[in-house]
């Protein structure tokens, strides 16, 4: 098992996304999911979760609803709107140009400058 | 209707607070749960899954106090996006906004206005001291003479209760009328509380500058005239001048010398007449004019008003039951009196039936009360 990183700052509400847009989840199911998908590299802090959901649900990104989970026990299940659909694509995008341009940075040799 | 569904969203947003703070609750709760789940798989047993899914969950109400910041911003943010709209659609449609305005001025200018009243006739109590141990005396039956007023007793007949009565720890009278007020070149009607010298000390009614009246002013009729004024009176037409003490008025035609203004905030027993001046109501006959009998010795002429002061403890009730037979006694010795000579069988009768009611005095007396409290309340 990789050794588990702290998520940067700002990308806790993609992770969200992203997890969610799986499939509607519950607060403790999206912790689940971040960590399956991340191959168990990332950890969320469980109270930070909540207030970030808060945040995507007033920003119209998220929308919640009561359900019953796999546990039979009453949670309320969060899922993608359109708006939210549109945020993810747009965020991965810049992430993925970040990620790709901080890559190539590292990747310079010396004679290549 | 802008108007109206900016109140609805405004009461949905506080119902929705304490809504959504419950479910936050529940939220958060039902995760420790699942996590309890996982742990209990795991092999823990139950309890031991929920210890340690609590521990890990970490600072519960801190981070609470961060989602309900986000809720209050939310709806603050609702509550002024309602706002801004309602007050775009009012300038949209200024008519229907000046009608709306006018009816909620007119509204609240008219409740204020019976408010107002209503707090000045039936709630507030006199200010003075201890106000729920006033009372007021009211002879009830048929009077054989005059009476003038409501709850009215004759002079003599307040004196005999204010000596023999056992139940008050004082007694003072009152009336009160409109007389004459001259001051330089100024001249007015004012209205004027004839009281006896009781009447300060028994209220509890303190000078706010010389002195009040004593008990002295109660010996000679028609003897020293003395005047207190009352305090916004003096404020109002002197400038709370405080050489006043001393000075010569000329009330009702005669001179009088003010020996003070009373407390602050006294306007005497009457709670919808404020009365400006204060004097002896041993000066009744220059107020109330001379009559073959003097009033202060008629027992057959009812006109003024006795307030007692009930002693520590003593219930109105007591009183009610202390005063009767001093009451009936003083019935007994009137109608055996020369005024009664040609009274019929059935006068005298009558006359003996009468009882002393006592009244609630806390309030002091008012001609309106009784006639406005019921369309004041409704």
């Amino acid at each position: 098992m990789p050794s588990q990183a702290q998520i940067l700052p700002g990308t806790l509400d993609l992770l969200i996304l992203k997890a969610v847009s799986l499939g509607p989840l519950h607060g403790y199911g999206v912790l689940l999911r971040i960590e399956q998908i991340s191959g168990g590299a990332l950890l969320v802090e469980q109270g930070a979760l909540y207030p970030a959901l808060f945040r995507l649900v007033r920003q119209g990104l998220l929308k919640a609803s009561w359900g019953t989970s796999d546990n039979n026990r009453r949670a309320k299940f969060y899922e993608l709107t359109a708006a939210g659909r549109k945020r993810l694509r747009e965020e991965a995008d810049g992430w993925n140009r970040l990620a790709t341009a901080i890559a190539s940075a590292l990747n310079t040799q010396a004679e290549e400058v | 209707m802008k108007l109206f569904s900016w109140a609805r969203s405004v009461v949905s947003a506080l119902l929705q607070r304490t809504r959504v703070e419950g479910e936050t609750e529940e939220e958060l709760r039902a995760h420790v749960q699942h996590r309890a789940d996982d742990l209990e798989r795991l092999g823990m047993t139950r309890t031991e899954a929920e210890r340690r899914a609590r521990i890990e969950f970490g600072g519960h109400e801190s981070f609470k106090e961060e989602c309900r910041e986000a809720l209050s911003t939310r709806i603050l943010e609702v509550f002024l996006q309602d706002l801004r709209f309602s007050f775009r659609m009012l300038r949209k449609s200024p008519g229907f906004a000046a009608v709306a305005i006018l009816t909620l001025a007119l509204g609240i200018g008219a409740n204020t206005a019976i408010f107002t009243l209503l707090d000045q006739i039936l709630l507030r109590s006199l200010p003075v001291q201890d106000p729920q141990q006033l009372v007021l005396l009211d002879l009830v039956g048929h009077p054989y003479g005059n009476s003038s007023g409501d709850s009215v007793l004759s002079y003599p007949m307040y004196r005999d209760l204010q000596e023999h009565n056992e139940v008050f720890s004082g007694m003072f009278g009152h009336r009160s009328t409109t007389t004459s007020l001259s001051f330089g070149v100024q001249a007015e009607r004012v209205r004027v509380e004839l009281v006896s010298g009781t009447y300060f000390s028994v209220l509890g009614v303190r000078p706010a500058l010389g002195r009040a009246l004593t008990p002295e002013a109660d010996q000679v009729p028609n003897g020293e005239p003395l005047v207190v004024l009352n305090y916004a009176f003096w404020k109002e037409r002197w400038g709370g001048d405080l050489g006043i003490v001393g000075k010569t008025l000329l009330v009702n035609n005669r001179n009088s010398t003010v020996v003070g203004v009373a407390q602050a905030g006294f306007d005497g027993v009457e709670a919808d007449r404020a009365a400006n001046l204060f004097v002896p109501i041993m000066m009744q006959e220059a107020f109330m004019g001379e009559r073959k009998t003097p009033l202060l010795t008629d027992r057959r002429t009812r006109w003024m008003q006795a307030f007692g002061r009930l002693k520590p403890g003593a219930t109105i009730e007591q009183a009610k039951a202390a005063l009767q037979p001093l009451t009936h006694a003083m019935l007994e010795m009137e109608v055996k009196q020369p005024a009664f000579n040609h009274a019929s069988a059935y006068d005298r009768e009558e006359f003996l039936k009468s009882w002393m009611n006592v009244l609630p005095g806390s309030k002091g007396f008012s001609y309106t009360r009784n006639d406005l409290t019921t369309p004041l309340w409704v």
